[in-house]
């Protein structure tokens, strides 16, 4: 279905003004052409066919779309690769949410990322998620340099200066805020926008199995397209769910507003001292399930009371780590899909779709696509 | 709660080893799978009893010294893997040439597990803390609430009105007897419970229940749905003979990154899912699926015992039957071709009342009859379009704002499989 224009992730109202609000949608609309064009020129250099990913501002579709929920795709939180290779062996939490430091990025890969505030004790005072992509806060950074300052000193720090966060005019994304001492967007290079609608449009190719026949499960699908990393729960789960829609020959795009949210948090068996805990979990930015920002933290009576995060336990467990609430976090994103069927590409060879173009002038970290480590 | 066979058990197992043919272990080198240890495997572990008749009894450890002598008691009758297999397949030839089961050909089986609480008794904090498994040592009624049993009120106990295995109430050892015939399954009962022959502070019995398959609808569980059709098959070399795998291979192996199955609904996975002391199949997504070596650090003592999770459920099957009736009537799912309340069940439960797959080639298949073996199987793949648009996404989502699962009352489940997790 064609829109009028692509809003901020969550509708969230950082853009104040209409005119902020319409370069937005240009900024991501640019992103979305370099996505359409290059699915173009692959399938042109392999035989040809339609781009069935589409540009929703630029195209002009007007036939209905399937219900969003069959869109729907979801994943956990906590990054696969850290968790227990099985029976017996540990999940590598440590290894998941190492020492914080000025300008390191954090390995959660999932689209997700926290920062653990911790007590002169050691103890957990508070957990801090977040899954809005870096490239979100260089755009505001681009056009909007209060409003980047007014978010992190409300959401991290009141102390953080506008030098803080640029580094020779430039946004720096590992700025000391944003790693050191806390996280206001995500850092790990995988986790930006721009890679999210490069993945889907890199799944909408269908792919040929080398031994005849289409692909169509996730792992054999991730390793044919190289649009992600196999070891992640997000991308092979991302890829099969497009890939599906687009060998039922439908044209494919993402819902406006584009982002990647946390959908719900778990909080069944959750305790604090026998009684149940799952309430300490509050969305901080955007609501359920279009969750752009939470935090996990005892309410004040019970801080006052001496009590903190690491008295918490899950199913008996004490809480040691961020990534044990992680967990219990789903992550989605949606995909709109048509109703029609108008597109019946041949499936194609296997290999990586190369990007075609720069989306739009972004200065700063160079996005990154997902099969970064 | 902890289950593996007993130290002379282990030295058995090594003896024979060490006294049997190299060919074996040449054989699962060859292959690339382990030689599973099968004498020193409990039986319901890789094998499954199979019985239709099966009791429980839940003790308390009075006295370590008394404990400790009846399981040198009962010892002898700790059911092996490499006893329980034999018999499987042998019941299963018969079947096969006499075309019913073969009467006459009846076992009853015995396994043993121990909670932490009765590890730690029976030798050391440090032993059961040992168990490399966080649910293991915090126990289930810690881990109620992560499994929706819900309390009261928030600060109220969630294991409040479990019948066995309440907070403060978990057993030390779970004793399983199983048998194809209930008057020998009564015998190995009395024998193996404990007596007064086994001096004072004998383990107490607290709770005892007797569990017996549907005799109405054989081979079918509560709901009425075919049982046994997508049981996991365990990768594994038993012995050099024709029947070289723990779990026989009847489908080729499949292209590389795809599942490979055993036989229709049966993928292979690690034997280290099931038990300590193998390869097990890779959840990090690491190596695309395993396997992975077990921990090094893994305590010898641990090797080939397995985790069982005891859980007894209450199941509403009026209650599942009336809601699926009314939930396929309801607008946002009679909307969908084809519903009912045969198809909502069938998606629910993942087959339909036969055991056969639902769809095929993206394609909804009604139920089919008769039963054929080879098409007894839930497909997996959730690309196919049909699958991929109304299960799990639209279904679940819709089932959602109708459901209110019936309160369960009914029988009870053992779930004898390796993790809690």
């Amino acid at each position: 279905m064609k829109i009028a224009r692509l809003d901020p992730p969550g509708h969230i109202d950082d853009l104040a003004t209409p005119a902020l609000q319409a370069a937005y949608s240009k900024w991501l609309s640019d992103r979305f052409d370099v996505g359409v064009n290059s699915v173009t020129q692959f399938l042109t250099a392999h035989g040809g066919g339609t781009s069935q990913f589409y540009n929703p501002v630029m195209h002009g579709r007007t036939d209905p779309d399937l219900a969003p929920s069959l869109g729907d795709i979801s994943w956990n939180g906590f990054p696969k690769r850290f968790l227990s290779t099985g029976p017996g062996a540990p999940t590598h939490f440590a290894n998941a949410e190492p020492a914080p430091a000025a300008g390191r990025t954090r390995p959660q890969d999932e689209y997700l990322e926290w920062f653990v505030h911790r007590n002169a004790a050691g103890k957990i005072a508070r957990l801090d998620f977040t899954c809005e992509g870096y490239d979100y806060f260089e755009f505001l950074a681009g056009h909007d340099e209060a409003k980047l300052l007014a978010l992190y000193r409300t959401f991290v720090d009141a102390s953080a200066k506008k030098t803080d966060l640029f580094s020779n005019g430039t946004y720096n994304i590992k700025n000391k805020w944003n790693t050191k001492h806390g996280a206001m967007h995500l850092t790990h290079p995988a986790n930006n926008l721009f890679a999210e609608v490069f993945l889907a449009a890199s799944a909408t190719v269908r792919r040929k199995k080398p031994g005849g026949g289409e692909e169509t499960s996730s792992i054999p699908l991730i390793r044919c397209a190289e649009y992600g990393a196999e070891n992640r729960n997000s991308d092979p789960n991302i890829g099969r769910a497009v890939n599906g829609l687009a060998r039922e020959k439908r044209m494919i795009t993402l819902a406006n507003p584009v982002g990647l949210y946390m959908a719900a948090f778990d909080g069944a068996g959750i305790t604090l001292d026998g009684a149940a805990a799952d309430g300490f979990f509050r969305v901080t930015r955007g609501t359920f399930p279009l969750a752009l920002r939470g935090v996990f933290e005892l309410p004040p009576a019970l801080a006052a009371a001496g009590k903190t995060v690491s008295d918490v336990k899950i199913g008996g467990t004490s809480v040691e780590f961020g990534g044990q609430l992680a967990q219990r976090i789903t992550m989605h994103l949606v995909g709109v899909a048509s109703v029609a069927q108008p597109v019946d590409n041949a499936p194609a060879v296997c290999g990586g779709v190369p990007q075609v173009g720069s989306p739009g002038a972004i200065v700063g970290t160079p996005l990154t696509p997902r099969t970064a480590e | 709660m902890l289950s593996r066979r007993t130290s002379r058990a282990a030295g058995r197992t090594l003896r024979s080893r060490r006294s049997g043919p190299d060919a074996i272990h040449a054989l699962a080198k060859q292959l690339g799978e382990p030689l599973l240890e099968v004498n020193d495997i409990q039986g319901n572990i890789l094998a499954g009893f199979s019985k239709d008749h099966q009791s429980l009894i839940a003790l308390a450890i009075r006295d370590v010294g008394a404990a400790r002598r009846w399981l040198a008691r009962i010892e002898g009758h700790i059911s092996s893997t490499a006893e329980v297999l034999q018999f499987n397949q042998l019941f299963r030839m018969q079947r096969a040439r006499i075309g019913a089961d073969p009467p006459g050909l009846v076992a009853t089986w015995a396994n043993v597990a121990f909670s932490h609480h009765g590890l730690e008794r029976l030798t050391s904090c440090a032993h059961a803390n040992a168990v490399p498994d966080a649910p293991f040592r915090a126990g289930l009624p810690a881990r109620a609430g992560l499994l929706g049993d819900r309390a009261a009120s928030p600060s109220a106990d969630p294991t409040s009105e479990w019948v066995v295995g309440r907070t403060g109430q978990v057993p030390d050892v779970l004793l399983i007897v199983a048998g194809d015939d209930p008057t020998k399954l009564v015998d190995l009962c009395g024998r193996l419970r404990p007596n007064a022959g086994d001096g004072q502070g004998a383990p107490e019995v607290i709770w005892e229940e007797l569990g017996e398959t549907r005799i109405d609808l054989p081979g079918h569980e509560h709901f009425g749905f075919k049982d046994g059709v997508s049981q996991p098959a365990v990768r594994g070399v038993v012995s050099s003979g024709p029947d070289v795998f723990l779990s026989p291979r009847v489908l080729a192996a499949p292209a590389p990154g795809e599942v490979e199955f055993a036989k229709p609904g049966q993928p292979l996975i690690w034997p280290g899912q099931f038990v300590f002391g193998y390869p097990s199949t890779d959840g990090s997504g690491a190596s695309g699926g395993g396997p992975v070596a077990p921990p090094r650090d893994l305590p010898q003592w641990i090797r080939n015992g397995s985790l069982l999770v005891f859980r007894r459920l209450r199941q509403d099957v009026a209650g599942f039957t009336n809601f699926i009736q009314a939930a396929a009537r309801d607008p946002s799912l009679s909307a969908i071709a084809g519903m009912s309340p045969e198809l909502l069940g069938a998606l629910c439960v993942g087959r339909w009342k036969s055991g056969h797959r639902f769809h095929e080639h993206g394609t909804p298949i009604s139920p089919p009859s008769p039963v054929t073996r080879s098409r007894t199987t839930i497909s997996c793949s959730p690309s196919t379009p049909w699958r991929r648009s109304y299960f799990p996404e639209c279904i679940r989502r819709r089932l959602r704002s109708l459901l209110r699962w019936p309160t369960c009352t009914g029988s009870c489940v053992l779930t004898p499989h390796t993790s809690a997790r």
